[in-house]
């Protein structure tokens, strides 16, 4: 399957590639081809093909190329270009990449027009091409919305040499250049058609989650919510109720009431302590011992959740946050201190909660859980490290291995995730799932959502570089990166990046797997001993335990 | 933000919803800004303007939030539902799908909103007469239906903006101030009184 999706990516690429085509006028490429002087056989056939089918079509001159696609065609060295070109064709100029560049412009005329082509039916490799123009024509007067990868007319140079192969390589003969044009073609043709599929199965997982939140809320609201312990509960009705909880159907309108239930005030934490420590903060404000804080939680709350813009600086909730932060800083604590990360679950329970309720569920969820520490004490995030490497030793001993040799330390990892509940890097969907399970099992859910997560990466996982294993961690991986820009139309037509596009870390996350559905799959199929867990953490912190 | 003198009687939160694309932002800046852009800039996550109206002798701070008309994210409903106090369901009237979501932004709207806020339905871009396919007299309708206020208003040609959200604020004024004082339950003052940031100065009188 690895070796499709390239392929795929690259016509994803292509369905675009067609839009911003405005069409230049056959006759330009026409100086071109007589000056063309040492023109091959191959290579007239190309321009006859632009002469009689472009010149009174005013098509792009791609078009006849296209044509040519069907008699001419790719090869197996095209089969290994794919593989590596999805990070290739999503950042380089194409002038870079003969080989697939020149292949793009071949292929997007088959590509229907749409601005986004993608839920328009793919013509099949047989389609007559006289109803193209037409379609071309229109493509090029829609207004394209973005440009994306370039499609300038094939060079001289690029007709010369073969489309399906390195320029350092010796040339290949003209049949098994045409077979492996062939063969590209249905390549994207495939490409298209699981694209499509992935869609389809995308909108029915969306009806079926729909469905499946429907069917539950009743359950939900007639015996969860009265009493949510009753999925605590080793019976029959215990069981299927944890289940529903698992599923993460937990109706939206109820979550907030749930998780201050769950949570609970084992603290004792009075009403009136919120308002107590925003009183307590200005005071500390006032005398210059907050700056430190402030600045800390501010830095954290501007990267809480950037693709919502509501905790952002000026934006609609992040008053909220900052006073939440900052009370919890000076609660119950001689010195004020804010430890990285606060922000994600704090942002969490005020999407669901009142601020002062969230205050109250933050103080008691971090003091109840590994949170603490996480959040405090250097020695026991170690310790929990060593019980992390443990676990992983024994589940995924080659990406242990890996990580032994490359030095990657859980610090590199397994902090930012759990500092953060996930919630820096998976969708927020998923990451409130994700803070719904561990309300539900406790301090080990996080632990094997990590685990889970590092099988997910597995494949990126082997790279020998240190640089490259952090960036994976990071979201920074340039090919899930490159997907990601193309997918939302960020690569403009000279090939670079449309510096006004965002690209959020959750969204490379889910390009590299860490999707609801795989993510939750692996934590079905985990084999988990809770007890396991229990004893290392045991031993590695007695005095938690 | 701390310790601001209060420059207003009363602080209300109000949201716009309706589909991509029917002119929410643009409503908002009209009336915050009284300003107006034809060009389409999606809403990114979810933004927000202030302005501080003066009705019947009371300073009114409206805190208005406009959001995204897709929601990326099922998970954010509660938030953004969270103490709004007035609704604005806009359509738009060249354009029948957003009118006909309307149905299902209610619904929306009565799953998630605290149970008495108000609410009023807006078809918006009625200078676009030539375009036009939603007819007053069928707003009228679907408001009757739904039980809602109705404008139609254009942001461009400022019509009718002011009174829809003057409108509203006043709908939301005499439920709040002018009808006595019920104190509510801590679940009924919650929804009230957190107006976000500075709201909750309000809000610590209501809940302890």
């Amino acid at each position: 399957m690895s070796s499709l999706a390239p392929a795929h990516d690259i016509a994803r690429g292509f369905d675009s590639v067609s839009l911003d085509d405005d069409a230049p006028p056959a006759s330009s490429s026409h100086p071109d081809a007589s000056l063309d002087l040492q023109t091959t056989r191959d290579n007239e056939d190309h321009d006859q093909a632009f002469e009689s089918v472009s010149l009174d079509s005013a098509a792009p001159p791609e078009q006849p190329h296209d044509r040519d696609d069907h008699r001419s065609s790719p090869s197996p060295s095209s089969a290994s270009t794919p593989p590596h070109s999805p990070s290739l064709a999503s950042t380089a100029p194409t002038t870079v990449h003969d080989p697939s560049s020149s292949t793009d412009v071949h292929v997007p005329p088959r590509a229907p027009p749409a601005p986004l082509a993608d839920d328009a039916p793919v013509p099949s490799t047989s389609a007559p091409s006289t109803a193209e123009p037409d379609k071309l024509a229109a493509a090029a007067a829609a207004p394209s919305p973005k440009k994306l990868v370039s499609t300038k007319r094939p060079t001289i140079m690029q007709k010369v040499v073969s489309m399906t192969r390195q320029r350092d390589l010796p040339p290949k003969p003209r049949e098994e250049e045409e077979k492996h044009l062939t063969m590209l073609a249905e390549m994207y043709a495939a490409s298209r058609e699981a694209d499509k599929h992935r869609r389809e199965a995308e909108a029915h997982r969306a009806a079926v989650r729909a469905a499946q939140h429907a069917a539950a809320f009743p359950a939900w609201e007639a015996s969860i919510l009265p009493n949510w312990r009753v999925v605590l509960h080793d019976t029959p009705e215990g069981r299927r109720l944890r289940q529903l909880w698992r599923d993460g159907t937990m109706p939206t309108r109820w979550r907030g009431r749930l998780w201050a239930m769950c949570i609970g005030n084992g603290l004792a934490v009075p009403k009136g302590a919120f308002a107590q420590a925003g009183e307590r903060a200005a005071r500390l404000r006032d005398a210059g011992r907050l700056a430190e804080v402030e600045r800390a939680a501010r830095a954290d709350a501007q990267r809480t959740l950037p693709a919502l813009h509501m905790f952002q600086e000026g934006a609609v909730m992040h008053d909220d946050l900052m006073e939440i932060l900052v009370a919890w800083a000076v609660y119950e604590k001689t010195t004020p201190r804010y430890p990285d990360g606060l922000a994600f679950p704090a942002a969490l329970l005020l999407l669901n909660l009142a601020p002062a309720e969230a205050f109250v569920c933050l103080v008691n969820l971090v003091q109840k859980s590994f949170l603490r520490s996480f959040y405090g004490d250097q020695d026991e995030i170690e310790a929990y490290y060593r019980v992390f490497d443990t676990l992983l030793a024994d589940a995924m001993p080659k990406i242990y291995a890996n990580f032994s040799a490359q030095v990657v330390r859980p610090s590199l990892y397994l902090l930012p995730w759990l500092s953060t509940l996930f919630a820096a890097f998976l969708p927020l969907d998923l990451a409130t799932r994700v803070f719904d399970c561990f309300l539900l099992e406790g301090d080990s859910f996080p632990f094997r959502v990590a685990l889970v997560l590092l099988d997910v990466l597995e494949p990126r996982l082997f790279n020998p570089n240190l640089d490259e294993l952090a960036a994976v961690f990071r979201g920074t991986d340039r090919g899930a990166l490159g997907v990601v820009r193309r997918d939302k139309g960020l690569i403009l037509a000279d090939g670079s990046v449309d510096p006004d596009g965002r690209v959020e870390t959750d969204e490379v996350y889910a390009e590299m797997g860490a999707t609801e559905e795989r993510v939750f799959e692996g934590l079905a199929r985990l084999e988990w001993k809770e007890e396991t867990w229990a004893r290392l953490v045991e031993r590695e912190l007695p005095e938690v335990v | 933000m701390p310790a601001t003198p209060q420059s207003y009687d009363m602080l209300a939160k109000m949201l716009l919803i309706g589909d991509s694309g029917v002119g929410k932002s643009c409503l908002l800046l009209r009336f915050c800004d009284d300003a107006w852009t034809p060009s389409f800039i999606t809403t990114i996550g979810i933004d927000f303007k202030i302005r501080t109206i003066e009705l019947e002798g009371k300073r009114i701070k409206l805190q208005i939030w406009d959001t995204a008309g897709q929601e990326r994210f099922r998970t954010i409903t509660t938030a953004y539902y969270r103490g709004a106090m007035g609704i604005l369901l806009v359509y738009d009237v060249t354009d029948e799908r957003s009118f006909n979501n309307i149905r299902t932004w209610h619904a929306n709207v009565e799953q998630h909103a605290s149970e008495g806020v108000n609410k009023i339905l807006i078809g918006n871009k009625c200078d676009w007469t030539d375009k036009k396919v939603i007819s007053e007299q069928q707003g009228q309708e679907l408001a009757d239906e739904l039980g809602l206020r109705f404008l139609e208003t254009s942001a461009k040609s400022n019509i009718n903006v002011e009174q829809a959200f003057f409108a509203l604020a006043s709908d939301i004024k005499s439920r709040l101030i002018d009808t006595a004082k019920p104190e509510d339950s801590p679940s009924g003052s919650r929804s009230v009184g957190i107006g976000a940031g500075q709201g909750d100065n309000a809000a610590k009188g209501g809940c302890c």
